[in-house]
């Protein structure tokens, strides 16, 4: 019962969010420029250009122009894309799985070395392991993302020509972008987790734990790294967001065939509904992902409850 | 007041060395970062052989000399970088007041405001706005800022509903002070610590976000020197000459590296609990 009401308030909430989104965008689209300039050619009579615009139903008041799109949305039509005159939604449902598939990868290696850098350097706390972690962190979160993608590239591509330059074509090809789109989440990750770790080594439930006589690896993981948890999974869920919005800038360096790059085509031809629909399911991407979080809450803390 | 620590001081050295160079860019540079030598085109840095001379980093493709390029390009980036966490500041610091105090409908709208801007997929909303209104200056603030003043409203907003039934609060209130200046005089100097820490982070972010939004050829005008744009040109190079964009990469690490290491060291200084 409880999930219900915490599931009913949660969507209503993120249904106010998306409403806010779409209308954020929809405003800046059209306050920005006449898209229909960009489709015809630079003689085309009047008369051509109003057929256009009437056909599109750009001619109508904002307003009711707003209003009908979110009516169509409910129904699942986000529009017809300008410029690849197709429906919005299987355009963006189309690129989705590649940038779901840059992201997923860069989030599990983000994850896997963000929490084993943070737990070594929490358990080896005061020594060249720990100030080597600290070394790396601080490096990861200066490098500017898409510039280590253009060393990479030299490098493994280039000289080493261990993977692709770029492209979706092998299975390797996802290695070089996501590497590059994981490096600042694995150092806030690992940052993080090393401080609530070194936090947690220090409560009484641990020595209790320890003083039982339980394993070592029991201590660590059931007691330690529980509690840890907590504020892992809230930065986990925001990492995730910041991975699907940073995957823009990755996805025109290494040519990866998501709705980044859909986006950002969309932006430069002016595709309005492209545009539109492109945001609007990257911003339920992260809304699903955060209600997820929250109740992963409920199943590592008890405590926790849903509201 | 606390010795500061080895990181610390990096970063205040770091910041330090990249606000002089920015300040003193005609004083220090070799050249004027426009000037074209283009008898040493694309020449290596001094060390690489077949270097020419006068060029301590090389030239570019035109043969401007990098090294300038990067001691003016610190001036877009600075510069931009601070205005754009202080215009972040000013919104997200008196959003996160308002919300923080009065609570109720007005939290509920800013908290909403805040949410949908997690939620937007920002570098789609910055290609947009710089893509078609145009770069310059202003613009390229205004929308660094829009990405940074959620840092500060979440900080603010959580410090004030932690402050705001405190006594000497309540007794402002009790003996009549108007409430803006109980904001002012009694609230925001128990919450300027943790501003400034948000503020050194998110120059930092600013100044990473302005130089992916220059390589992306959106932004700044790419004629003026910026570090940003310096990658953007040198990509085409990578192969063949790595120095035209491995120097502003190099540039823009250090002097995020440095606002990262002086926003940790503010923190932990303000901050008698933390850890680390």
């Amino acid at each position: 019962m409880t999930l219900v009401i915490f599931l009913v308030r949660r969507l209503a909430g993120a249904a106010l969010v998306l409403l806010g989104v779409s209308l954020a965008t929809f405003l800046v689209a059209h306050t920005t420029g006449d898209p229909v300039t960009l489709l015809v050619p630079a003689n085309a009579t009047e008369a051509a250009r109003a057929a256009l615009r009437a056909h599109f139903g750009l001619d109508q008041s904002w307003p009711v122009q707003y209003g009908l799109f979110i009516l169509h949305a409910l129904g699942g039509d986000l529009g017809t894309s300008f410029v690849y005159r197709q429906p919005v939604l299987d355009l963006v449902l189309n690129r989705l799985g590649a940038t779901f598939e840059l992201a997923f990868v860069a989030f599990a290696i983000a994850l896997v070395l963000g929490v084993g850098l943070g737990m070594l350097a929490a358990l080896k706390r005061g020594t060249a392991v720990d100030a080597c972690v600290t070394a790396f962190t601080m490096v990861g979160l200066a490098v500017p993302p898409f510039w280590l993608g253009l060393i990479l590239v030299i490098v493994f591509a280039v000289r080493l020509q261990l993977f692709p330059v770029s492209g979706a074509d092998t299975a390797l090809s996802v290695v070089l972008p996501a590497v590059t789109l994981s490096l600042q989440s694995t150092a806030r990750i690992a940052r993080l987790l090393r401080s609530a770790m070194i936090e947690v080594l220090q409560a009484d439930y641990m020595r209790t734990a320890r003083a039982m006589g339980l394993l070592r690896s029991r201590v660590l993981w059931v007691h330690g790294f529980r509690n840890a948890l907590i504020p892992l999974v809230t930065m986990a869920g925001l990492e995730l967001g910041d991975l699907i919005s940073s995957a823009v800038v990755i996805e025109a360096i290494f040519a990866w065939p998501g709705i980044g790059r859909l986006a950002i085509g969309a932006v430069e031809q002016r595709d309005f509904p492209l545009l539109q629909g492109s945001v609007l399911v990257a911003a339920v991407c992260f809304i699903t992902v955060n209600l997820v979080v929250d109740w992963l809450y409920t199943r590592i803390d008890p405590r926790v409850v849903l509201r | 007041m606390k010795r500061m620590p080895p990181f610390g001081l990096l970063g205040a050295g770091l910041i330090t060395l990249a606000v002089a160079t920015a300040v003193l860019a005609p004083v220090v540079a070799p050249t004027t970062p426009t000037r074209l030598d283009l008898r040493a085109r694309l020449s290596p840095p001094a060390w690489v052989v077949g270097a020419k001379p006068g060029h301590l980093l090389g030239t570019d493709n035109v043969g401007r000399d990098v090294l300038s390029r990067v001691i003016y390009g610190s001036r877009i980036s600075l510069s931009v970088g601070a205005a754009a966490a202080v215009l972040g500041m000013l919104i997200g610091s008196t959003m996160g007041l308002l919300a923080g105090y009065f609570g109720q409908w007005v939290d509920a709208v800013i908290s909403w405001l805040i949410n949908v801007q997690l939620a937007f997929p920002f570098t789609l909303l910055a290609i947009f706005l710089l893509g078609t209104v145009g770069g310059g200056f202003g613009a390229v603030v205004v929308v660094l800022a829009l990405a940074t003043w959620v840092n500060y409203a979440r900080i603010v907003r959580g410090e004030v509903l932690a402050i705001r039934s405190r006594d000497y609060v309540l007794a402002a209130r009790a003996v009549g002070v108007p409430t803006g200046r109980t904001l002012l005089r009694y609230i925001l100097p128990n919450v300027a610590g943790p501003i400034v820490v948000v503020a050194s982070f998110s120059t930092a972010q600013a100044i990473l976000t302005q130089a992916a939004l220059s390589f992306l050829g959106v932004g700044i005008d790419p004629s003026v020197p910026s570090w940003g744009a310096m990658l953007n040109e040198g990509r085409a190079y990578l192969q063949s000459a790595w120095w035209i964009a491995v120097f502003p990469g190099l540039a823009i690490a250090l002097t995020v590296l440095g606002a990262n290491l002086l926003g940790d060291w503010l923190r932990d200084w303000l901050d008698p609990r933390s850890v680390a």
